[in-house]
């Protein structure tokens, strides 16, 4: 059995609007030499959503926690919560065994009044949505800043300017995949894995 | 006159201190968030205070803060977006350079060294050098050999959920 490099679990929506900043994400973790792993990630099917996201965080030395969508939505204005929930777990974790995490907000989040006890913490405000590099700037910043010391020295310039690539490597895959809409987790982070060796290379 | 954001910890206040005043005597004004004024409004302060400087100089201690590692992550940032913003590591005695400031020119003190902020000082006011954005053959290389081993880890894994 290979062993993985550390891992990164990435807590962010998973809808199509936020799919350039996951992408944004799951790349930059690559290029930095970790792996990144989600709530996507399958595991045991026997086993509850919960108990497996709560494994999945227990196995990762770090994790990426994105707010950004935290607000009312529908007629109904139900907020989603499982981004900070799951956020509450890594906090935990990291106070118990060393564990990193660090949060996206976007810059127009409310976040001061929904979940004031976090006041204190360094979440990292970025554009949201369409801010794919400000995204790519605050997650290699703290990778550099709090990474495993032998981290490749990375700047955002190459991830950026991989993202091209990247996306033509996925389209590619979607295309093996039936054309469904969204890769398997494992088939989008191999996605990535290819993209850093082609620039490797 | 440049402005100077003197990034520290707590136990290097004396030392803050110190190049505050050879900035001063030298014409510059010094940026910093001092101790006291920690907590929520101080990233905000940070983010205004690194925005309007010209030059930043990181006093490595020998532990880091989360303070601190906020400050080098927003300096880093700011060196990526622009890249004639100086960086400036001071580091005393033999601890390593960090690796979120190894692209830049380190300053070294000497143990006993009594007047270290006149070479600190010559460093902000000499002319920057700006970083290659790309990485070189060895970082290259480690990228190589970490994506090797995630990209067995992930066949592993495939083959795993096929089964």
């Amino acid at each position: 059995m290979t062993a993985a490099p550390p891992k990164v679990f990435i807590n962010c929506p998973y809808d199509s609007d936020y799919e350039p900043v996951l992408d944004a994400l799951v790349l930059t973790t690559v290029f930095f030499g970790l792996t990144p792993t989600s709530a996507l990630t399958s595991g045991d099917p026997g086993r509850a959503r919960m108990e497996r996201i709560v494994l999945a965080i227990e196995a990762a030395d770090y994790s990426i926690h994105d707010l950004s969508r935290c607000r009312g939505e529908g007629a109904q204005g139900l907020t989603r919560m499982n981004m900070p929930l799951e956020l509450g777990i890594a906090l935990y974790r990291s106070h118990k065994n060393g564990h990193r995490w660090m949060a996206l907000v976007p810059d127009d989040s409310p976040h001061q009044q929904y979940i004031s006890d976090l006041a204190g913490y360094d979440l990292k405000v970025y554009g949201g949505d369409n801010d794919r590099v400000g995204a790519i700037s605050k997650v290699a910043s703290w990778y550099r800043s709090v990474g495993p010391a032998d981290s490749p020295r990375i700047t955002p310039r190459p991830i950026t300017d991989s993202i091209p690539l990247f996306a033509q490597i996925k389209q590619h895959r979607c295309a093996e995949w039936e054309n469904e809409p969204r890769l398997p987790w494992f088939e989008l982070v191999d996605a990535a894995a290819e993209t850093v060796d082609r620039y490797t290379n | 006159m440049a402005r100077i954001f003197i990034s520290n910890d707590l136990g290097d206040e004396h030392r803050a201190d110190e190049l505050r005043s050879a900035l001063a005597e030298r014409g510059h004004q010094a940026l910093s968030v001092r101790a006291e004024d920690q907590g929520a409004k101080w990233y905000r302060q940070v983010d205004e205070d690194l925005e309007n400087s010209d030059a930043v100089v990181v006093i490595v201690g020998s532990e880091t803060s989360k303070w601190q590692e906020s400050e080098i992550q927003q300096a880093l940032e700011k060196s990526w977006q622009t890249p004639d913003t100086k960086i400036v590591p001071v580091m005393f005695g033999s601890q390593d350079l960090p690796n979120a400031l190894s692209d830049f020119q380190a300053e070294v003190v000497q143990p006993g060294t009594q007047d270290w902020t006149s070479a600190v000082v010559q460093a902000v006011e000499a002319p920057s050098m700006v970083v290659d954005p790309y990485p070189g053959q060895r970082d290259k290389q480690r990228m190589a050999q970490k994506n090797s081993a995630l990209r067995s880890w992930v066949a592993e894994q495939r083959k795993m959920l096929d089964q």
